[in-house]
C-alpha cells in the first residue's frame, strides 16, 4: 500500500484538452508524453453532454469503483442481483452515471441508479454518492446510513474523518480520489488492493 | 613382426565412426530444431502471461488514468532482460505507458484485436488484451528479443560434449567389438603374408569361432593344406624326374667312352679306307651322343641349381677360334658357308669359357641344322664397351612370329615334323637361354618370316676391366711321349678299361688292368707303376678309398693318381683332390687330353700335385 506521495497521475489532463500535465508526484518521474493518449478515454463514449468534463471523469470513477469493491454477502447481489447507486446532492453526477449505465455494453453487470433525498426513505443501495450539494452536512447524513455495508463516496474536502470512504480530490487539475480504509472495514466492505494502488492517498485508520 | 594399422579395422572404425556421427547429427539437429520450436513456443507462453499480468494489474490503471502506477507495472519488466519494451496501449488504442530498456529503440505496433503473439525476425512481439468487468479496457505489448544464438550456445557445447563423449564410447567399443571380426581374418591375412613369402605351406590359422570367419579359416586351413600336398608332390615327381634324367644320361654316356676307345684304336691300327671311314661316323656320332648326354647333364644340373661357373680371362679370338673349331666341320659337312666376322678380337673376356662357347656353338650349330645345303651363316662378334655382342645369322627356313617367343623353352621344337629329318632332343637354346642368364647376358631371336633366315643375338656383359694382355700363345699340342710310362687302369668296366688301356698302348705307354679296387692295390703293391687311372665306382674298394691307402704305401707318395669318372661336378673333383687324386677326368675322356695330361707327368715319375687343371 502506498503512501499519499506515490499516487499516480490522474486523466484529467483530459481537462484541460491536451494541454501538457505536470507530473502530480514528487518522487517519480512522470513521462509526459504518454498523457494525451488518456484524454477522454473514461469519461464516456464520445458523449456530448452540457455536463462538464469533471462530473463526466467523476461518474466513470463512481461507476468504476463498485468493480473493486466486495460486499458482504448477504446484500452482495440484491434480489435481480444489480448493484445500485444512489446519488444524493448532485443531479449532474446522477444524470451522466445513468447514461453511462445505458451505453454500456450487453453483458455488464447490471446496475440501477436512484436519486436519493438526504433523510428520506430511499431502497437499499450499494454504492452512496454524497454530492457537493450536502457538503454542509455531510457528517450527519453519512452518519444516517448507520452501519449500512455502503459504498460511502462524497466529493467534499475533509470527508474521509467524517466516515466516507472514498472522497474526490483535485489535484493538479486532476480528479484523483483518496480512500478511508476503516470505514469501509468497519462496515464490512472489502476495498480491492489494486483500488488502492491507484489512490491519491489512503486512511486506514476509522473515523 | 611388425603390424601395420590393417585396412580392415580402420574400416570398421570408420563404419562404426560414421554411424555415430551421422546419427549425432541427424539427433542433434533434430533435438535442437524441436528445443528450438517448443522453447519460441513456450516462451511466448510465458510472455503472454506477464503479459496478462502485467494487463491485469494496470487495469485500474487505465481505468482510473493512473499513469504512473502503469509505468511502475511496466518498469517492473526490467528483471527480464530478454524483453527490450512493452507498452499499455488504452481501449482506443492510443499509448497509455511505455517501457523501453535502455539502448533500444523500439517501435511499438499498433495493438492488434486479438491476443496472440508473432516473431518478426529475432523478435517476438506479444498482444494481451486488459479486461474488467465491463470488458477490455486496453492492450498490453511486450516486444522481446528472441535471443537463437544465446540460446545455441548454450546448447552447443552440450551437444558437442554429448557428441564426443559417444564418439569416444563408439571408439572404445567398436575397437573392443570388431576384434571378433576383425581377428581371424586377420590371423588369415597374417598367415597368407607368411605363406607368401617364406613359401611354408605347412603353416596353419588358428580357429577360434564357428560363425563365417570360422568356416573362412577352416576353407583356408584346407587350401593351404591341398597347395603343400600338391606343391609336396610337385617338388617331389620334379626331383625324381631330374634324379632321373641325370642318372639317364650318366648312365647313357658311359658306354661311349668304351665305344669312342674302340672305334680310335680300329682307326689308329689302320685298314682299307672303308672300314676308316665306317670308324669314322661311328666316331661322330659317338661324340654327337656325348654332346648330347651334356647337354640334358647340364639341363638337369641348372633346374638343380647345381650348375657351376667357372670363370676365367679369354679374348673374343680365342672365344671364336673355340667355337669354329667345334662347328667348323658340322658347316661344312653340311655343305654350307661360315663366315666370321672379328670385329675386336683383342679384348679381354672374363666368364666361364667353355660354357660361352658352347652357347655359341649352339647357336651356330642350330642354324647349320635349319639351313638347307648350300647355304650361309654369318657368326659376328664385337664388344663395344661393357658387353661381347655376338649374331649368328643363317638364311634358312627361318622362324614364325609367333613361334619366336617359345624357342626358349625346354624341349620345345618348331615343327614336330620335323623332328625325324632334324633330330635333338629340343634343350639347345633353353641350355644357351639359362646359360647366358647365369652370365647376366640376353638372348634374342629374330626373324623375317619362315624362309627368310634368322638371326640370335647374344648380349653378354663380360668384357673384363683388366688391362688387355698380349695375344696368348698358342695351346701347345699334345706332346709326343718321351718315352712309354707304366699305367695301370682300374675299371669294374671290362670293355672300358681294356678299350682305355689299348689305347695308351697305341699312344706308346705300358698299360695293365685291374677290374676291381682291392685288385688294382694288390698289382700296385706288387709292380711298379707311374701311373694309376683309376674308376671311382669299383666294387669291393672304391676309388677314394684305393688312392687313400695308396698314398699311405712308401711307393705311392710319388705316384700320379688320375681319377676317371662319370660324376663331373666340383664336388666330385673335391672329393677326389681330398682323396689324394692328382687328376679329375670326366668320362668319355678324350684321348687329346689323356695325352696331353700323361705328357705333363715328369720323367721323374712323380707330378707337381694339385697344380694341373683338372677339367
Amino acid at each position: 500500500m502506498r503512501g499519499s506521495t506515490t499516487i499516480g497521475a490522474t486523466l484529467l489532463g483530459l481537462l484541460a484538452f491536451g494541454a501538457p500535465v505536470a507530473g502530480a508526484r514528487t518522487n517519480a518521474p512522470h513521462p509526459t508524453d504518454t498523457m494525451s493518449a488518456t484524454r477522454a478515454e473514461n469519461a464516456g463514449d464520445d458523449d456530448e453532454s452540457g455536463a462538464s468534463l469533471e462530473r463526466r471523469v467523476k461518474a466513470a470513477f463512481l461507476y468504476k469503483f463498485s468493480g473493486y469493491v466486495e460486499w458482504p454477502p448477504a446484500i452482495a447481489a440484491g434480489a435481480d442481483s444489480s448493484i445500485v447507486f444512489g446519488v444524493i446532492g448532485d443531479d449532474e453526477i446522477a444524470d451522466e452515471l445513468s447514461r453511462l449505465v445505458q451505453h454500456r455494453g450487453d453483458g455488464a453487470r447490471p446496475v440501477r441508479v436512484v436519486r436519493v433525498r438526504a433523510f428520506e426513505p430511499r431502497p437499499r443501495v450499494h454504492v452512496l454518492f454524497i454530492g457537493r450539494g450536502e457538503s454542509d452536512r455531510l457528517g450527519a447524513v453519512i452518519r444516517s446510513t448507520g452501519d449500512e455495508p455502503i459504498l460511502v463516496v462524497t466529493d467534499t474536502e475533509g470527508a474521509l474523518a467524517l466516515g466516507s470512504m472514498i472522497n474526490f480530490v483535485t489535484v493538479d487539475g486532476h480528479v484523483r480520489f483518496e480512500v478511508g480504509l476503516g470505514a469501509a472495514k468497519r462496515r464490512g466492505l472489502i476495498l480491492s488492493s489494486r483500488l488502492l494502488a491507484v489512490a491519491q492517498s489512503v486512511t486506514r485508520r476509522a473515523p | 613382426m611388425l603390424r601395420r594399422v590393417p585396412s580392415i579395422r580402420l574400416k570398421m572404425m570408420i563404419v562404426a565412426l560414421g554411424t555415430c556421427v551421422a546419427a549425432l547429427t541427424f539427433a542433434g539437429v533434430v533435438l535442437v530444431a524441436y528445443d528450438v520450436r517448443s522453447h519460441q513456443t513456450s516462451w511466448a507462453r510465458d510472455l503472454l502471461i506477464q503479459a496478462e499480468m502485467i494487463g491485469r494489474a494496470s487495469a485500474p490503471a487505465i481505468v482510473f488514468g493512473d499513469t504512473l502506477t502503469a509505468h511502475q507495472n511496466l518498469a517492473m519488466l526490467a528483471i527480464r532482460p530478454e524483453i527490450e519494451a512493452g507498452a499499455v496501449y488504452t481501449r482506443r488504442g492510443l499509448v497509455f505507458s511505455r517501457y523501453a530498456r535502455e539502448s533500444t529503440k523500439a517501435e511499438f505496433p499498433p495493438p492488434l484485436e486479438s491476443d496472440g503473439y508473432r516473431y518478426d525476425g529475432d523478435r517476438l512481439t506479444v498482444f494481451k488484451a486488459i479486461e474488467d468487468a465491463d470488458g477490455r479496457q486496453g492492450t498490453v505489448v511486450l516486444i522481446a528479443r528472441y535471443d537463437l544464438l544465446g540460446r545455441l550456445s548454450h546448447y552447443l557445447p552440450v551437444l558437442g560434449f554429448i557428441g564426443i563423449g559417444s564418439l569416444l564410447v563408439a571408439l572404445l567399443m567398436s575397437s573392443a567389438l570388431q576384434s571378433a571380426v576383425t581377428r581371424p581374418i586377420l590371423a588369415i591375412a597374417d598367415v597368407a603374408r607368411e605363406v607368401g613369402t617364406r613359401r611354408d605351406f605347412s603353416l596353419r590359422v588358428r580357429k577360434e569361432t564357428q560363425d563365417e570367419t570360422g568356416q573362412l579359416v577352416d576353407a583356408f586351413n584346407s587350401m593351404l593344406e591341398e597347395v603343400a600336398a600338391a606343391q609336396h608332390s610337385l617338388l617331389d615327381s620334379n626331383r625324381r624326374k631330374d634324379e632321373f634324367l641325370a642318372t639317364l644320361a650318366h648312365e647313357l654316356r658311359n658306354p661311349l667312352g668304351p665305344i669312342r676307345n674302340a672305334a680310335q684304336y680300329l682307326k689308329l691300327k689302320g685298314g682299307d679306307p672303308e672300314s676308316v671311314r665306317s670308324l669314322e661316323i661311328i666316331e661322330r656320332q659317338v661324340q654327337q651322343m656325348a654332346r648330347l648326354m651334356e647337354d640334358l647333364l647340364d639341363i638337369s644340373r641348372i633346374t638343380r641349381d647345381a650348375l657351376e661357373l667357372r670363370f676365367s680371362d679369354f679374348t673374343v679370338r680365342e672365344l671364336v677360334q673355340d667355337v669354329t673349331e667345334a662347328t667348323q666341320f658340322n658347316a661344312q659337312d653340311a655343305g654350307q658357308e661360315l663366315r666370321v666376322t672379328l670385329e675386336d678380337p683383342g679384348v679381354l673376356l672374363r666368364a666361364d669359357r667353355a660354357r660361352i662357347v658352347q652357347v655359341v656353338s649352339n647357336l651356330v650349330n642350330n642354324a647349320v641344322k635349319y639351313t638347307p645345303r648350300g647355304g650361309r651363316i654369318d657368326l659376328t662378334a664385337r664388344a663395344p664397351r661393357n658387353d661381347l655382342i655376338v649374331h649368328v645369322a643363317d638364311d634358312g627356313i627361318g622362324i614364325p612370329r609367333d613361334k619366336l617367343a617359345d624357342i626358349f623353352e625346354p624341349f620345345s621344337q618348331l615343327d614336330r615334323s620335323l623332328e625325324k629329318t632334324r633330330g635333338g632332343l629340343g634343350i639347345g637354346l633353353a641350355l644357351s637361354k639359362r646359360l647366358v642368364e647365369m652370365h647376366h647376358g640376353t638372348i634374342t631371336a629374330e626373324s623375317r618370316g619362315p624362309g627368310r633366315g634368322s638371326t640370335f643375338e647374344l648380349v653378354l656383359p663380360v668384357v673384363s676391366t683388366a688391362a688387355p694382355r698380349p695375344r696368348a700363345a698358342a695351346p701347345p699340342l699334345p706332346r709326343p711321349a718321351g718315352r712309354g710310362r707304366s699305367i695301370l687302369v682300374a675299371d669294374d668296366n671290362a670293355d672300358a678299361a681294356e678299350s682305355l688301356a689299348t689305347l695308351l698302348g697305341l699312344l706308346g705307354h705300358t698299360a695293365s688292368i685291374a677290374h676291381d679296387g682291392v685288385e688294382a692295390f694288390d698289382c700296385l703293391a706288387t709292380t711298379r707303376y707311374e701311373v694309376a687311372i683309376l674308376d671311382i665306382g669299383m666294387p669291393r674298394l672304391n676309388g677314394y678309398d684305393l688312392a687313400r691307402r695308396i698314398r699311405q704305401e712308401p711307393w705311392g707318395a710319388s705316384m700320379v693318381l688320375i681319377a676317371l669318372t662319370g660324376w663331373g661336378q666340383s664336388e666330385d673333383k673335391r672329393r677326389a683332390l681330398e682323396a689324394g687324386f692328382d687328376r679329375h677326368l670326366t668320362k668319355p675322356v678324350e684321348i687329346e687330353q689323356l695325352a696331353r695330361v700323361l705328357a705333363a707327368v715328369p720323367e721323374s715319375g712323380a707330378a707337381s700335385r694339385g697344380t694341373g687343371r683338372a677339367s
